[in-house]
């Protein structure tokens, strides 16, 4: 009933997809966007080699973390659960960590992913285990943090035990920020949130059920250790590759659900999946141009602005939640 | 912030501890090796600063005021340090440490200190050095062998006690977990030296003779500094064959770039060797996306110190686009030796010889450049 | 409908109930009463399929109910529980639509009929003022009255409950018996209710399922209850009432 919103949110994402284009040191007028041939060799590189895969990184972030962040919550039937709060991000920062740091020499893009995958799909799966022995829908939030703290200091270990060649591999990876994503990695990246989107919206129906909880869900027919497992891999993979690629990304995944659930005012996962990708994307995009406001080519640090602008939700959901729990 | 967090991920662990070598002087009852004499003038030699602005010094009869005016960059704090001969009656100045002079046991906390002490002569005075795993000139990694490590991530504050120095060189940056901070309880007397927050390379070097008040060194310090400065001058006045170069130094850390502003030391250097520095508008260090990066280093054509790549392989694996840099097509980026941080102080003249080199291949046919790496 | 043949139940290595041998008949409303803690949950969990037997067997229409794939499963049985539904911006028909499951295709599209399902099950429960109101803004007894029509729409030949009524009102639970009744007899559907409410089990019931605090179950028509001491054993509370 609230389709005729979801249209809405494409030519916002379009408006906020041509400001990152335009954002940046080097001024390029609007209309040369239509007018490639009047670009300098300059401008083009700059358009096509910097600024196109940071407007299409932060989309595919988005996108990715705002879907991981929804099958989370239906999965753990907790508000406050996200990729980054419940430490599966960490998760995939150790994994990158392990590669680069025990380096055996074969550090490829497809290591990394796969690595940063594994990372995130084990602290997942840790995350369940635990979720299971405490009750409470903060309970669980306060266990990731911690458990993202345990990991941090995992990581902090290998890095001090690490000779200094594999940490100056370490430090150049980068930390939340769109900008590192080059051309070459748009070519896996894309495709594996492309794909993990369509998988996300072709589990919308067993979601959907998973919503009254494991039991009903098996009693209506869902294969539950399936979909879970599904979901797990899902997940990992959708949160992992962004790690990979743009380094951990706060508030995004947590956020970014219960903005798509308030905007379209429905639990139904058939448009709740493709909502929250558009969403997430839009609002990575958003972020990511806030940026670059202070202008001349100097950045602002992306976590700071995901901190101001997820925050209000957080604490929304913790002071009102209604979203989810009534 | 962030690239002090870098520095401390270079820190491995050391299992090495050594006793420091004992002093062979024999004290008299006083406990001065030599008795003191109120009527002598102590201090024949003086110096005084002529580069540096983060230290001044008035000389006593039998003692030294020495101010530290800019311990770290941008602070208005000064501290003041009474430097007295064995025996010597307490002037009544209030001070934030007592040390009496000459030291016979130091204690080191910065790399960059030691040059000074090797060119003053008075290696055997030091007993201990928190983060020996940095040192990297070989004379000093040799002698290092001999001296205790007081820590590297933290000091060791027991172990600093345990070495009863007559004095810890230190270093600040205005936090509270500073070492002057740290140390106050302790019957030690700490310096801060402020040598790293002089951004001209000359007179980052002078303060070999802040180092040589301690020792009663001055006339060595004089000779020293004053042989560096000319030859450092003489370099800078060359003339330049050909069109200047546009030069800028920076790092690429956690997805961003960091580029040295138009007061930072390599600026300087870079300016000194010859060519021009590519940011003139910003003093400070810049955090820039790529885009940044290319914009404002359009004109440059040589990119000096790309920490922390140390090939052009290492380049193109992390980002395909980095070669976009004009510095980069040209093939003109330099990465520092490892040696470089302690050679700046030490011999800043060899690195203005080096950057010239680069900057004008022609002029310096047959040179050998020391301190740098070409990246192709 | 449903019968076990010397089922055994319980977790992990406690067996709660065994020697089990029972029957559920298409027109059969039954109801299983016990006290708290002697496995009513776990023996109705057991006969959905939900739990796996520690040993017997568990045949639905005469066929190993292991054979049988989820879909299938969820076609033939409906269950209510009293487990918590928190889904904030689900609608009332949202949910009890979610009781289609088993017959939709991949994406969950309903088809005309699952809507008549959808809508006639709404009609039976009363639930048509509440169909189009988010649940996030719904009663506990609401929320309950739209998963008993869920379980409806749902239009299985068997329907398992535990304690359906706990979340009604006196009115509330009265009307669900009857209802329950009715579906027993006029659409022939085979119903087990665990249930507290032993005045309502009374009047509706066809069979009751006493559990003792020893853990035998007997199967008692409800003349016998009525004549049975039994339950009088089990229920200490209630002598003082009779």
């Amino acid at each position: 009933m609230m389709r005729h919103r979801f249209w809405v949110l494409p030519v916002l994402g379009m408006g906020l997809f041509g400001w990152a284009l335009l954002a940046g040191s080097e001024v390029i007028p609007v209309q040369y966007l239509w007018n490639q041939n009047q670009l300098t060799d300059q401008q083009r590189a700059i358009l096509w080699a910097i600024r196109f895969p940071r407007a299409l990184s932060g989309v595919l972030s988005g996108a990715a973390l705002g879907v991981a962040g929804l099958l989370m919550q239906t999965y753990f039937r907790n508000p406050l659960a996200g990729p980054f709060e419940l430490g599966v991000q960490s998760g995939a920062s150790l994994g990158v960590a392990v590669v680069l740091l025990t380096g055996t020499g074969i550090i490829s893009t497809f290591s990394h992913i796969l690595a940063g995958s594994l990372g995130a799909g084990l602290a997942l799966f840790l995350m369940l285990l635990a979720s299971r022995r405490t009750g409470g829908t903060a309970s669980l939030l306060i266990l990731g943090v911690l458990f993202g703290y345990v990991i941090g200091a995992v990581v902090n270990l290998l890095v001090f035990f690490s000779p200094a060649d594999q940490i100056r591999l370490f430090s150049i990876w980068g930390m939340g920020s769109f900008g590192g994503v080059s051309p070459a990695d748009l070519l896996w990246f894309g495709p594996i949130v492309g794909v993990g989107l369509l998988v996300a919206w072709l589990m919308a129906k067993p979601l959907n059920a998973l919503m009254l909880g494991v039991t009903y869900a098996q009693s209506l027919g869902v294969g539950v250790g399936s979909v879970q497992t599904s979901l797990l891999i899902l997940t990992s993979v959708l949160a992992g590759v962004t790690t990979v690629f743009c380094g951990p990304i706060a508030f995004l995944g947590i956020a970014v659900p219960h903005i798509a659930r308030l905007y379209f005012q429905t639990a139904d996962h058939r448009l709740l999946i493709p909502g929250a990708a558009l969403w997430g994307s839009m609002l990575a995009l958003f972020a990511s141009n806030l940026t670059l406001l202070p202008g001349n080519g100097q950045i602002m640090p992306l976590n700071a602005l995901m901190a101001l602008l997820g925050l209000p939700v957080i604490l929304w959901i913790l002071f009102k939640r209604t979203t989810l729990t009534s | 912030m962030s690239s002090i967090k870098w520095i401390f991920f270079f820190i491995p662990i050391t299992f090495l501890g050594c006793q420091p070598s004992s002093s062979s002087v024999i004290p008299d009852q006083s406990g001065c090796n030599t008795p003191f004499d109120p009527s002598r003038d102590y201090f024949p030699v003086q110096i005084q600063p002529e580069e540096a602005e983060g230290f001044s010094v008035t000389y006593h009869r039998n003692y030294k005021l020495v101010k530290v005016i800019r311990a770290w960059p941008g602070t208005s704090k000064t501290f003041t340090y009474v430097l007295k001969v064995c025996g010597a009656p307490m002037p009544k100045v209030s001070s934030d440490a007592v040390v009496t002079i000459p030291v016979q046991k130091m204690i080191t906390t910065s790399t960059t200190q030691l040059p000074g002490l090797q060119q003053l002569g008075v290696l055997e005075k030091w007993v201990g050095h928190a983060g020996k795993s940095f040192i990297t000139l070989p004379t000093l990694v040799a002698k290092a062998q001999t001296v205790a490590e007081v820590g590297s991530q933290e000091l060791d504050t027991e172990k600093i006690l345990g070495l009863k120095p007559d004095l810890v060189m230190g270093y600040a940056m205005g936090a509270p977990t500073d070492i002057h901070h740290k140390l106050r309880p302790l019957p030690i007397s700490v310096v801060l030296n402020g040598e790293f927050a002089e951004s001209s390379p000359l007179a980052r070097t002078e303060w070999i003779k802040f180092m040589a008040l301690f020792f009663n060194k001055e006339a060595q310090a004089n000779l020293v500094f004053n042989g560096l400065k000319q030859r450092y001058r003489a370099l800078q006045e060359m003339h330049e064959l050909g069109p200047k170069p546009v030069v800028f130094t920076g790092s690429y850390f956690n997805g961003n770039w960091y580029v040295a502003g138009s007061n930072s030391f390599m600026s300087h250097l870079i300016r000194d060797a010859g060519a021009t520095y590519a940011i003139q508008d910003t003093a400070a260090t810049l955090t820039l996306d790529f885009e940044g990066v290319l914009g404002r280093t359009k004109n440059a054509t040589h990119w000096i110190g790309t920490v922390p790549f140390k090939d052009e392989a290492a380049i193109r694996q992390t980002d395909g686009r980095f070669v976009m840099l004009p510095s980069a097509r040209k093939g003109a980026y330099f990465a520092y030796d490892g040696r470089f941080f302690e050679a700046a102080v030490l011999e800043p003249d060899v690195i203005l010889r080096d950057l010239r080199a680069i900057f004008y291949p022609d002029q310096t046919k047959g040179y050998r450049i020391q301190y740098f790496k070409g990246l192709q | 409908m449903l019968s076990t043949e010397n089922l055994a139940i319980g977790h992990r290595k406690k067996v709660l109930l065994e020697q089990l041998n029972l029957r559920l008949e298409a027109g059969e409303l039954v109801c299983l009463i016990g006290p708290n803690g002697v496995g009513k949950s776990t023996l109705l969990k057991t006969l959905a399929g939900l739990l796996p037997p520690l040993s017997g067997h568990l045949m639905w229409n005469q066929v190993p109910v292991r054979s049988l794939s989820s879909q299938q499963r969820a076609q033939y049985l409906a269950l209510i529980l009293t487990d918590r539904v928190e889904a904030g911006f689900l609608t009332g028909r949202e949910l009890v639509a979610l009781g289609r499951y088993p017959f939709t295709g991949w994406s969950g599209q309903l088809t005309y009929e699952d809507q008549c399902c959808i809508e006639e099950a709404i009609q039976e429960t009363g639930a048509t003022h509440i169909a189009e109101r988010l649940l996030m803004e719904l009663s506990d007894g609401e929320r309950q009255r739209l998963m008993i029509a869920r379980a409806l729409a749902q239009k299985t030949p068997v329907i398992l409950a535990d304690e359906p009524t706990a979340f009604l009102d006196f009115p509330g639970k009265a009307a669900l018996f009857r209802w329950m009744y009715k579906w027993a007899k006029t659409e022939k559907k085979a119903i087990l209710v665990t249930t507290h409410d032993l005045h309502l089990a009374f009047s509706f019931a066809s069979r009751f399922w006493l559990i003792d605090r020893s853990g035998i179950l007997t199967d008692l028509s409800p003349h016998d209850m009525v004549q049975a001491e039994v339950w009088k054993d089990t229920f200490p509370e209630w002598n003082m009432l009779h």
